[in-house]
């Protein structure tokens, strides 16, 4: 499998990535006119799984890493997944104390 | 805050960020605090929002044609979402004031490489070897920490070190920027958001505005690329610079 393919399997998933975003976002909106304190509950949510796309990104780009066999760079993608979710971690249990 | 004044301010941002080739935070960071009037803090919280969901639509593009190198990209990410921690914890003990001074310098910045910049039409990628890890190290510290700081993408700082320290081809410098950035973001936007910094109800405008705005500007900026376009637009990016400077001063 060469390069340009492995990487098309990614361009599909972010054009889905970009729809889900475009619908929760448009819900989001439509929310905000009609109730603000539900829009603040959507818009949270909203936020943190488009948070999640990140980290779903560096799979797959670990993932290829693997495929393609360079373990040094899998490893690469794997911290970077590591350092986001220790960022929120830290501040959640700052925001907790 | 009046969202269809959100979305209205986030569409023309991206739109002329899409027209420029710029990326959105640059534009829509002075839209929000100087004309639609958010506080300077809340505008670098939500610029960043919008600059995760944006990364995804314009890494696509240069994916599609292999230009993003992912061991480029690892590296890259790993220690600029370290910058973009650091820089967001930090923005919270930063005076506003001082946050539009900065700002107001890096546009100055960005004008500076918009008016210098030259047609490329170089496609294929410098064969490069194994990156030099020391120099991306440095580089990505930098983006992160002036990405989540002030709010803009980092594409302006690790563009040129990846094309021109690096000699790598500016399409693979482009597109291995255009990814990291969203990483950048969300290392950033996930600090800001625990710390109640971003507005969770006005990223749904900014976010869709900005996307529709910047998908307008770039079919539209494919047509008119001439240093006229480039030098009227400066000259407004010059306005927004001088205000920023000066609401920063006073």
């Amino acid at each position: 499998m060469d390069n340009i393919s492995r990487k098309s399997n990614l361009v599909q998933f972010q054009r889905f990535l970009i729809y889900i975003i475009i619908a929760i976002f448009s819900v989001c909106i439509i929310v905000g006119f009609i109730n603000q304190q539900a829009a603040e509950t959507v818009g949270y949510i909203s936020v943190i799984l488009l948070c999640l796309a990140a980290p779903i990104r560096m799979i797959w780009v670990g993932e290829y890493f693997r495929t393609t066999k360079q373990k040094k760079y899998q490893m690469l993608s794997y911290v970077v997944i590591a350092i986001i979710i220790l960022a929120a971690l830290f501040r959640l249990l700052l925001q907790n104390v | 805050m009046n969202q269809l004044y959100l979305i209205a301010g986030s569409i023309v941002a991206g739109f002329v960020g899409g027209f420029l080739g710029l990326g959105g935070g640059i534009i829509l960071v002075p839209f929000l605090t100087l004309i639609i009037g958010v506080p300077m803090h809340q505008a670098v919280a939500l610029s960043l929002a919008a600059i995760m969901a944006n990364s995804i639509s314009s890494s696509n593009e240069y994916l599609k044609k292999d230009f993003v190198d992912f061991r480029l990209v690892a590296p890259l990410a790993i220690f600029s979402s370290i910058g973009a921690v650091f820089g967001s914890s930090i923005n919270q003990y930063i005076p506003a004031d001082y946050l539009k001074i900065i700002f107001a310098l890096f546009l100055l910045y960005t004008i500076y490489s918009l008016l210098k910049k030259k047609e490329n039409t170089q496609t294929e990628s410098k064969p490069a070897g194994k990156p030099n890890m020391k120099l991306i190290c440095i580089i990505a510290l930098l983006a992160g920490i002036v990405s989540a700081l002030i709010g803009v993408g980092g594409g302006i700082v690790i563009i040129p070190a990846i094309y021109l320290i690096m000699n790598y081809s500016i399409n693979i410098a482009r597109g291995s920027s255009a990814f990291t950035i969203g990483i950048i973001a969300t290392a950033g936007s996930i600090v800001y958001l625990f710390q109640g910094v971003l507005e969770v109800e006005n990223v749904g405008p900014v976010i869709l505005g900005m996307m529709l705005g910047a998908w307008l500007g770039g079919k539209t900026g494919v047509k008119a690329k001439s240093i006229v376009v480039r030098l009227v637009f400066s000259i407004v990016l010059f306005y927004l610079a001088a205000r920023m400077f000066y609401e920063g001063i006073n």
